[in-house]
């Protein structure tokens, strides 16, 4: 093949799940946490960390789920970039839906 | 010799479906997604940075609790102000915005179109003058209870050994009656690159 495949990664969490098209994105950015206001129109919070020692950028996305797995709302992807060996905090306002679990996507610029 | 020649460009045909890409290849022209980095460099606003924008913002004052509860409050958006270096189109962000406002509000705020109020007389005028049907008719326009004000503004640097910009977007949402804020929401990006990319 001209390009190697690098296969996606999916990791359950207990808020709901963390994605990564490439694999290696969820290597070098781990999210550390996620937060969020348990209220329909509420703030999430994802902090992210960079494992490397390079200045990196990635972009992250975020979905509320509903249990039956129906998108309740999501938001475009948006650029992080993050120092070395540090953490970063993204925030979304005004998207969770009660009950609903999160999925967190990350993918390179 | 012919079947040779036939089998040879056969097997490079397939050498090349196989080994030289993929069958999802773009040709010359490349369709990308509008938040991706087109890899063209430059350290001013980005396709991305202006749908970030437009969406924060929307989601922020779809969020506000209103203080005239009750009334569906009437924001007029007025021309977005931009004082970067940049020459970029700041009714490109003000379209998406009021498309995200729209969306997010869901029918619980009215949006004026201001910039559109000499079509909207044009109309009028014609309607009471007899040329078209009356359709439905009010006294006056709208008038609104809250303006929505936006600016982007930077602070440059450069050097031999690149340039940076800081970029700094602010909204406010002015009561139309006191000039009380209501509201305000920004958002910031700071990008370092080489010179000589040119926006248009």
């Amino acid at each position: 093949m001209g390009e190697a495949l690098n296969g996606s990664v999916t990791i359950p969490t207990k808020f709901g799940e963390v994605y990564c098209g490439q694999g290696a994105v969820c290597t070098e950015v781990e999210v550390v946490r996620v937060d969020f206001e348990d209220r329909d129109g509420g703030r999430i919070e994802v902090t992210l960390h960079n494992r490397t020692g390079s200045q990196i950028a990635v972009q992250v996305g975020l979905e509320v789920l509903a249990a039956n797995g129906s998108r309740l709302d999501s938001s475009r992807f948006e650029d992080v970039p993050l120092q070395p060996r540090q953490e970063s905090v993204f925030e979304m306002p005004n998207i969770y839906k009660r009950g609903g679990t999160i999925r967190v996507s990350l993918r390179t610029r | 010799m012919f079947r040779l020649a036939i089998l040879t460009l056969l097997l490079t045909g397939i050498g090349l479906a196989i080994g030289c890409g993929t069958i999802t290849a773009q040709g010359r022209t490349h369709v990308i997604d509008v938040n991706a980095d087109d890899n063209l460099g430059g350290t001013g606003a980005e396709s991305g940075d202006i749908r970030t924008v437009a969406e924060r913002m929307s989601r922020e004052i779809a969020a506000i609790r209103w203080p005239r509860e009750g009334d569906l409050p009437h924001i007029a958006v007025l021309p977005i102000i931009n004082q970067t270096r940049f020459r970029i189109d700041p009714k490109l962000l003000q379209n998406k915005l009021v498309k995200d406002l729209v969306n997010f509000a869901r029918g619980q705020v009215l949006f004026l179109a201001r910039d559109s109020e000499d079509d909207v007389m044009a109309e009028r005028e014609k309607k009471r003058a007899g040329y078209y049907d009356s359709g439905s008719q009010t006294k006056a326009m709208y008038g609104a209870d809250y303006l929505l004000k936006g600016e982007m503004r930077a602070l440059s640097k450069s050097s031999r050994k690149g340039v940076s910009d800081y970029i700094l977007y602010t909204f406010q949402l002015i009561d139309a009656e006191s000039s009380a804020i209501l509201w305000a929401g920004d958002f910031e990006t700071k990008k370092v690159g080489s010179v000589g990319v040119i926006y248009q």
